[in-house]
């Protein structure tokens, strides 16, 4: 049921692409125009890493949080609004694997986003190679569940898709622009950089900066994650049990 | 064979009284009625009986199980299309038959497509399809998994008379299948011809219980016969048997009352040697038997 419910998002998907295209597109434009911008060189701002260095890894986490905190809502609180997934569970098929799905779809579309972004990178901006693949990846993994959790648990608590959309957006930039998409951290304000590290995103660009420049797993951000999964996980299931 | 019962069946959503209390019993291979106004609470009722809620008070069973413990295995043996629900828009009708179909000794979805006529629709996404067409759709998804029983819920609501009377027969050939079919609906014509059995239902109560002939032929709903006389006094009619009303509009006659007034009243006039061409009798029907039940009409 899985794979068939996998199937059927991946056709709906490429049907009505905007908000994945989006999710994809937003990121991807802006990282290039941030490396044409910064040139290749390493930088103290920068944290003595070059821009590449900085934004790749955090572009992959902001197509992250884009999917996860937009997508993901405005589709599932469109299902929910709708009645399919009632018209789904009558039917026998409850409403996990569904969510499931969504989840797998998101992953897909991520990891093709950062893929083009890493060759972007590669190709013309002097990306370092990760120092460790195994961190990157697990970063990679977690903060995936984390934002897709937290959408799935935004388009459980928000009555309609219109409302998730305004939420989901506005929870984005609030986080996107100060936790690694925008300046880099070094040179944040102090009230700005406090603001980041009470949002997940700075988490989750932590843990794949780290994992990527020196090898070294970032613990507080694998823990902060894990936290913001597990509560966001609950609050879905917990909403959702009726649905 | 009981295939679902339901005793003192009751919920409410805080100070709102949906369902006051629901008694049912429903047996294998008929179709039966949930039959009452909008707000009656038959929704809520069908959607507690396919543990899509939970219930506040009462017992319930169906095909055996208890809904809200065994949800999923009941909703594995049911099939259903629900009152309010959609497909998502660029689903087409041929991915959503693959997608419900289990696969498990189901019907194929090609199959059921050339069964209930849906083949020349295959690739048209659900956004698309006329109501008709979308009520199709419901009926061909409740029944790809050759349920035991399927609920429907106000079915032909929105649908034009043609469209409607093409969906009653439908209905007919899912029982005629084998499943037993509970038909929520609030339009009188529709029970009447489509139900073997009828439970009318107000404000949150199964008010009669039936097959729609014994509903009607209770007797708490009025009968009427009318018929034109031009002769001078008609009040001895009132002492005929059963008769309760007589009035007179110029020569037109209507008389009305209960039991067999139509034969009384026949006899009466024919005594007297009395034979209007034009008499006429007014048979009631599940609307005057809701009228008499709750005081109220169906319609208002």
């Amino acid at each position: 049921m899985l794979a068939k419910l996998t199937w059927t998002e991946i056709k709906l998907g490429l049907r009505e692409p905007t908000v994945a295209v989006f999710a994809l597109a937003f990121p991807l434009i802006l990282l290039y125009l941030l490396l044409n911008s910064f040139g290749t060189l390493p930088d103290p701002d920068f944290g003595g890493v070059s821009p590449a260095d900085w934004y790749v890894p955090a572009y992959a986490a902001g197509s992250i949080a884009a999917t996860g905190l937009i997508a993901i809502p405005v589709h599932l609180a469109a299902y929910r609004e709708r009645g399919v997934l009632r018209r789904l569970r009558a039917s026998g098929i409850p409403a996990w694997p569904v969510l499931a799905a969504q989840t797998l779809v998101a992953a897909l579309i991520v990891t093709v986003g950062s893929a083009v972004m890493v060759a972007l990178g590669d190709a013309s901006y002097e990306l370092s190679t990760p120092r460790s693949w195994a961190v990157v990846a697990t970063g990679f993994l977690l903060a995936t569940a984390t934002f897709c959790a937290v959408g799935v648990a935004l388009a459980s608590v928000l009555p309609t898709a219109r409302a998730a959309q305004v939420v989901g957006l506005l929870l984005f930039f609030a986080m996107f622009f100060i936790s690694g998409g925008g300046p880099p951290e070094p040179i944040l304000p102090d009230g700005v950089a406090t603001t980041a590290n009470a949002l997940p995103m700075a988490y989750a660009v932590d843990v794949l900066q780290q994992g990527w420049w020196n090898g070294t797993w970032d613990v507080t951000g694998l823990v902060v994650q894990a936290a913001v999964l597990v509560a966001a996980t609950a609050v879905a299931l917990w909403r959702l049990r009726d649905a | 064979m009981t295939v679902i019962e339901v005793e003192g069946l009751h919920k409410a959503y805080g100070d709102h009284v949906a369902v006051e209390d629901v008694g049912l019993e429903v047996r294998a291979g008929e179709i039966f009625g949930l039959l009452g106004p909008n707000g009656a609470g038959k929704t809520t009722t069908v959607e507690i009986l396919q543990g899509l809620r939970r219930r506040g008070r009462g017992r319930v069973q169906v095909l055996g199980l208890d809904p809200e413990r065994d949800g999923d295995r009941l909703r594995r043996r049911i099939g259903a299309q629900l009152q309010s629900s959609a497909l998502p828009d660029r689903l087409r009708v041929g991915e959503a038959l693959w997608l419900f179909a289990r696969g498990d000794g189901g019907a194929s979805p090609e199959g059921l497509g050339r069964r209930w006529g849906l083949e020349r629709l295959w690739r048209r996404p659900f956004a698309k399809l006329s109501g008709g067409e979308q009520q199709r759709l419901f009926i061909a998804l409740a029944l790809v998994n050759r349920p035991e029983l399927v609920f429907f819920d106000e079915l032909t609501t929105g649908l034009d008379p043609q469209a409607r009377r093409a969906t009653w027969d439908l209905v007919r050939r899912v029982r005629d299948d084998g499943a037993t079919v509970v038909l929520v609906t609030h339009f009188m014509e529709e029970a009447e011809h489509l139900c073997d059995r009828v439970a009318i239902v107000d404000q949150g109560r199964v008010v009669a219980t039936g097959t729609p002939s014994q509903l009607i032929s209770r007797g708490d709903a009025t009968q009427r016969v009318s018929f034109t006389w031009p002769g001078a006094n008609a009040a001895w009619l009132s002492q005929v048997d059963g008769v309760e009303k007589v009035t007179r509009r110029g020569d037109a006659v209507e008389v009305a009352g209960s039991g067999p007034l139509a034969v009384q009243v026949a006899a009466a006039l024919a005594r007297r040697g009395v034979a209007p061409n034009d008499y006429r009798t007014h048979h009631p029907d599940l609307e005057d038997v809701f009228l008499a039940l709750t005081g109220r009409d169906l319609r208002a």
